[in-house]
């Protein structure tokens, strides 16, 4: 187990290594932040003297030398566009977005769980047909058009929502509910065919001729067993809706780290995107984690190994 | 049965909690939705409008725009004001104005901000002060803002960005960082949370020079989604939202509680040319894309009218506007001619190149004049570029063909609109040979620049305008209206400078 999660935190290392140097060569190879920031009738001279104070006149290679010093320090750098710490603007909208991914997961797995289990255990019926058919709905409706219709049935036609904004529970429901409508037919069709799988095999087959209930064999025999899949995917669709919320925040002005990141993308903000990728990515690699220890707890022939 | 009677209590409950989120309307408070959140509180710091709007109302600046004719000059901080020498430009101060923590505002303040925005390099208004080589202190109330060369606009780049005038005392006990998110200014609003990306709320000043403003309380909250505004606004969560696309104007009038507020604004739609070489250096070349366009239609169809067209880069706002050249008019068979004439008998490659969402309605813009300039021969190639990559390629003067763009002048001046950009030491200065040194347009644009004979500068601009529409070194658009939307119940009119000025907002 030690020598499990000292390979895991070597992994880590290097995937956060990877990351921030991909995005700093993006970054500073596709944009310029001074022209983002001055009025669009600058001058040459206004222009040259932010980027020499910036210190982007420096050679790109200056640069990621000085951008590695001091994110091994931990110092991410002052937002060129707020002049606040870049790692404190990213941690304050931290809660939002955990609250919003988690609520959306959260939901999906209430309502996909069930869903799924449903719909293989009765193969064929209607019921089966219908949850395929709203999985189908669910992933094929971009974000933005569930989005915008349940803000004009809730809040525009039924007013029973505010429109847009954050903090109350009313605040939350449309956009967990538009946020979860994807990652519940995801894992809603996911279940089912993991489901289905399980049931022809032979434990299953044994289960039903020593006489157990169909409920016993399909919650306790089929479902751990058809878990693994599902894992997975909970564990990365947490990452992704912590960060993939964008267009969820954008419609519904929630204000998560989504929402900083397309801004500061935009202006080519660069310690407020380098910043905000840290986090995201740090999230990805903690939920992988987490997926290879409920692994091992859901299946005792996987050992944790380095 | 104890099962179905729990849930629907609890579905009752919850239902009783959502129906009492209908907000109260409060004659006291206002709730403003803009698309984005301001970046920070500090005027040197940003340029955008919608951080411009919060300033506006926490700061006074020595002058400011008569709301009635944007351009014209009228007191704010500053009682007069006078050019002593070529080189020499006077204010006399407001006496008895504070700052909100108590600190007096004095010439000091005033020589305080000047000499933050004439620092190069820390801040993002330089450019708007770069004539100004220092600030004397005459007397506690008088102070002298002294010039390199004549500047006859010094006095209208401070009712522009960047003129909000500072608390010294206050700015020394923290720092500039904490002023950015702590401000404070002698303006008719006071500061009092910044919850980032969620609202900003600011306070009647009680003791503001002018009378204590009527709305006692009000809350900017960013909401990007352009549908999501207006649903706040007819919803009652806000009751005046900018930025309402033409789209969306029926339905805000449709709602029944609300209407539109619009005016033109000196935001000039052109396409800029890259004509340093090439068949765009042509000049005919560049009068035909002029006549290939149908900006009627374009304002008609893609902005239902809220826009004019333009003959040159010059909006009808600005000091300097000639309303004698019209603008260029349909005609497919003369940019035709004009092509041939050129040697382009059998069409030209045109690559068109804008943003998605950077400009209303941009992508739609390009791909319309595309299909009008297929029309005459021309073989164009439209681009999407985001924003920064755009914002490269104007830096480096190196996009190809056509490149969308919205010049404006803060201070409502040619020299702004035109000269800032393409003067010596402007960004644009390298695309159009035609503003070169030893150019006719070159001589008329500098000789304004420095004089402060104001029917020289009008003459001047007025020749340099009909240059500017002969040589087309642009494809003229049009002039844009700026279309805000209120609840019926608030006294509020759009403003030409964009600005939302709290002090004039009330409840009917």
């Amino acid at each position: 187990m030690r020598d499990f999660l000292l390979a895991k935190l070597g992994h880590t290392l290097i995937v956060l290594f990877c990351v921030l140097t991909l995005v700093f060569v993006v970054l500073h190879l596709t944009g310029d932040p001074v022209m983002m920031m001055l009025p669009s009738n600058a001058s040459r001279e206004e222009i040259d003297a932010l980027t020499k104070s910036l210190g982007l006149d420096q050679p790109l290679l200056v640069q990621y030398g000085r951008f590695l010093a001091r994110v091994a320090r931990g110092d991410f750098g002052v937002s060129l566009q707020h002049q606040q710490p870049a790692m404190g603007l990213v941690a304050e909208r931290l809660p939002a977005s955990m609250l919003l991914a988690g609520s959306a997961l959260g939901l999906a797995l209430v309502v996909a769980l069930p869903l799924g289990i449903l719909a293989a255990a009765r193969r064929g019926s209607v019921l089966d047909h219908l949850a395929v058919g709203l999985a189908a709905l669910g992933q094929s409706a971009p974000i933005f058009w569930t989005g915008l219709m349940l803000m004009l049935v809730g809040a525009v036609v039924l007013k029973l929502l505010p429109t847009s904004g954050y903090g109350t529970w009313q605040h939350l429901v449309m956009p967990a509910l538009t946020l979860a409508s994807y990652p519940t037919a995801a894992m809603a069709r996911l279940v089912r065919s993991g489901m289905l799988e399980v049931l022809d095999a032979d434990y299953v087959r044994t289960a039903r001729a020593k006489g157990l209930p169909e409920r016993w064999v399909v919650l306790k025999h089929t479902l751990k067993n058809a878990a693994m899949p599902i894992v997975t995917v909970v564990g990365l669709q947490f990452g992704l809706l912590l960060g993939g919320a964008i267009v969820c925040e954008m419609i519904f002005s929630w204000p998560g780290v989504g929402r900083l990141m397309i801004f500061a993308i935009y202006n080519r903000d660069f310690p407020l995107v380098e910043a905000a990728v840290f986090v995201m990515a740090m999230v990805f690699v903690l939920g992988n984690l987490l997926v290879d220890l409920c692994y091992a707890w859901l299946d005792p022939r996987v050992k944790l190994q380095a | 049965m104890q099962r179905i009677v729990l849930a629907t209590t609890l579905g009752l409950a919850l239902f009783a909690g959502v129906l009492t989120v209908e907000p109260a309307a409060a004659q006291e408070s206002l709730v403003i939705a803009q698309g984005a959140d301001i970046t920070t509180l500090d005027p040197t710091q940003a340029t955008q409008i919608h951080n411009l709007n919060l300033f506006y109302n926490i700061y006074d600046a020595l002058v400011t725009w008569d709301p009635k004719d944007i351009g014209k000059l009228v007191p704010e901080l500053a009682v007069s004001w006078r050019s002593v020498d070529p080189l020499t430009w006077q204010f006399k101060l407001r006496q008895g104005v504070k700052f909100h923590n108590g600190e007096p505002f004095n010439a000091e303040s005033v020589k305080f901000t000047v000499d933050r925005l004439i620092t190069k390099g820390v801040h993002q208004v330089y450019g708007g002060f770069s004539t100004i080589e220092r600030a004397d202190v005459v007397d506690a109330y008088t102070i002298n803002i002294v010039t390199g060369k004549p500047d006859p606009i010094l006095v209208k780049r401070f009712a522009g960005y960047g003129g909000q005038m500072l608390p010294p005392q206050y700015i020394k006990q923290v720092d500039w960082k904490t002023f950015g998110i702590k401000p404070v200014g002698t303006g008719p609003y006071k500061f009092v949370e910044w919850v980032k990306d969620e609202r900003v709320v600011l306070e009647a000043n009680a003791t503001y020079w002018r009378g204590t403003p009527k709305i006692k309380k009000v809350v900017w909250r960013p909401i990007p989604d352009n549908f999501a505004r207006v649903a706040a606004l007819t919803r009652g969560e806000a009751q005046l939202i900018t930025k309402v696309i033409p789209d969306h104007v029926s339905q805000v009038e449709k709602a029944g509680c609300c209407r539109v507020e619009h005016t033109l604004t000196n935001l000039v739609t052109v396409y800029l040319i890259n004509a340093q070489k090439g068949p765009l250096a042509n000049t005919k070349v560049r009068q035909a894309l002029n006549y290939a366009v149908d900006k009627d239609k374009i304002i008609k169809e893609l902005y239902h009218g809220y826009a004019i067209p333009i003959g040159s880069g010059i909006p009808n706002t600005d000091f300097g506007y000639n309303a004698k050249i019209k603008p260029y008019p349909y005609d497919p068979v003369r940019a035709r001619q004009l092509l041939a004439e050129a040697g382009f008998a059998n069409g030209v490659d045109v690559d068109i190149q804008s943003g998605n969402g950077i400009h209303l309605n941009d992508r739609q813009l390009s791909e319309a004049v595309a299909l009008m300039l297929q029309d005459v021969g021309i073989r164009p190639k439209v681009g999407v570029l985001e924003p920064s990559q755009r914002s490269q390629l104007l830096r480096t003067n190196t996009f190809p063909g056509l490149l969308l763009a919205d010049p404006a002048s803060t201070t409502y001046d040619t020299d702004g609109v035109i000269w800032r950009l393409r003067g010596p030491g402007g960004i644009l200065h390298q695309i159009w040979p035609g503003n070169y040194e030893g150019t006719h347009f070159y001589q008329l644009m500098e000789e304004a620049r420095v004089t402060l004979d104001t029917q020289k500068r009008l003459r001047n601009y007025q020749e340099a305008a009909q240059i500017w529409h002969d040589e087309a070194p642009e494809l003229f658009l049009f002039q844009g209206e700026l279309i805000d939307a209120v609840r019926n119940e608030v006294k509020y009119q759009a403003r030409g400078d964009q600005r939302i000025i709290l002090y004039d907002i009330s409840y009917r």
